[in-house]
């Protein structure tokens, strides 16, 4: 089964983490890093023949054109990952419907793609900002992968189905497609498509949550990784024993672990596994 | 058999995780009775 495989273009101080320590306006100070683990993390795909959606950061496509050409000129698929990483639920619909179309234009200059599929930063389409995906409808994306079907101290919504749904707005329908997730009990709903997961935990866990969606409850999974997750040598910035942890563990052993993930399970792009 | 073991992994870190979310609640709730 075609799973999809996704990764967040965003440079180490941009994770909701981190954001706490680091203003938006420091970030053009700061010395980036997304160049090479993009690219180190292309050259994984292309060793494994992986077609993944690449979901871009618009800040980073205005500084790093090349780049973004670079991505799609691989035949991956360019997605949107706001312009500026601020949390959905803390914009007014006007305020996000700004960031989004600056961030259209902005990786349309760079490589000539319009994005079709939108992640928002850290899963924040929640119960308090659904408005948002009548807006992203309204701008002709057919695919949105922002909610997390899980309950967590940032994003989340408890109860929304697990597998990808047809949502209509008044502006049209969109293509839901949550990450990955298992249910283990009426009232059990388990994490497992994030690079955090991958990171923290070791490989059998992941694996056996993949497994457990292809072929027990027979869908397709969706992952999602960051290319800072496969660069051990970044600054640390997140302050605070649990950010740290969350962050910086298991940086090593990321690549080793996609390589396995990959060559065990099949991969494509989003809207190549769930096709609209 | 693989899909028992699968069954078994993922049930004990979804266990741990939410000891781990519980745990850190508490400390978090400890902190801000002290402040």
């Amino acid at each position: 089964m075609l799973n999809a495989f996704s990764v967040d273009v965003e440079d180490y101080f941009h994770p909701s983490e981190v954001q706490r320590y680091v203003t938006p306006e420091q970030w053009d100070g700061l010395p980036s890093r997304v160049e090479g683990s993009t690219r180190l993390m292309l050259r994984l795909l292309d060793r494994r023949g992986v077609r993944a959606t690449f979901y871009v950061l618009g800040w980073v496509a205005e500084r790093h054109p090349e780049l973004i050409r670079s991505i799609a000129g691989a035949g991956h698929e360019i997605g949107c990952h706001s312009y500026a990483h601020q949390l959905v639920y803390d914009l007014t619909p006007e305020q996000f419907r700004a960031d989004t179309l600056r961030a259209l234009e902005v990786i349309q200059q760079a490589c000539g793609v319009r994005c079709t599929s939108y992640r928002a930063p850290s899963y924040s389409i929640t119960e308090k900002s659904l408005w948002a995906l009548e807006i992203l409808a309204g701008l002709g994306f057919t695919h949105d992968s922002s909610i997390y079907p899980i309950e967590h101290d940032r994003y989340g919504i408890p109860g929304f189905g697990l597998g990808a749904r047809r949502m209509a707005t008044a502006a049209g329908s969109i293509l839901e497609v949550p990450p990955a997730t298992v249910r283990l009990s009426s009232t059990r709903v388990c994490p497992v498509g994030g690079g955090g997961y991958l990171r923290l935990l070791p490989y059998r866990y992941t694996a056996a949550g993949v497994r457990r969606i292809n072929q027990v409850e027979e869908r397709p999974a969706c992952l999602y990784v960051h290319p800072w997750e496969v660069d051990p040598g970044q600054p640390r910035l997140a302050k605070g024993r649990v950010a740290r942890w969350r962050t910086y563990s298991g940086l090593e052993g990321m690549e080793a672990k996609l390589e396995r993930l990959m060559s065990e399970f099949q991969f494509s792009t989003v809207s190549g596994a769930f096709p609209v | 058999m693989q899909k028992l073991v699968d069954l078994v992994t993922l049930w004990s870190f979804s266990l741990l995780f939410e000891g781990a979310v519980q745990l850190l609640r508490k400390l978090r709730g400890g902190r801000a009775r002290h402040a």
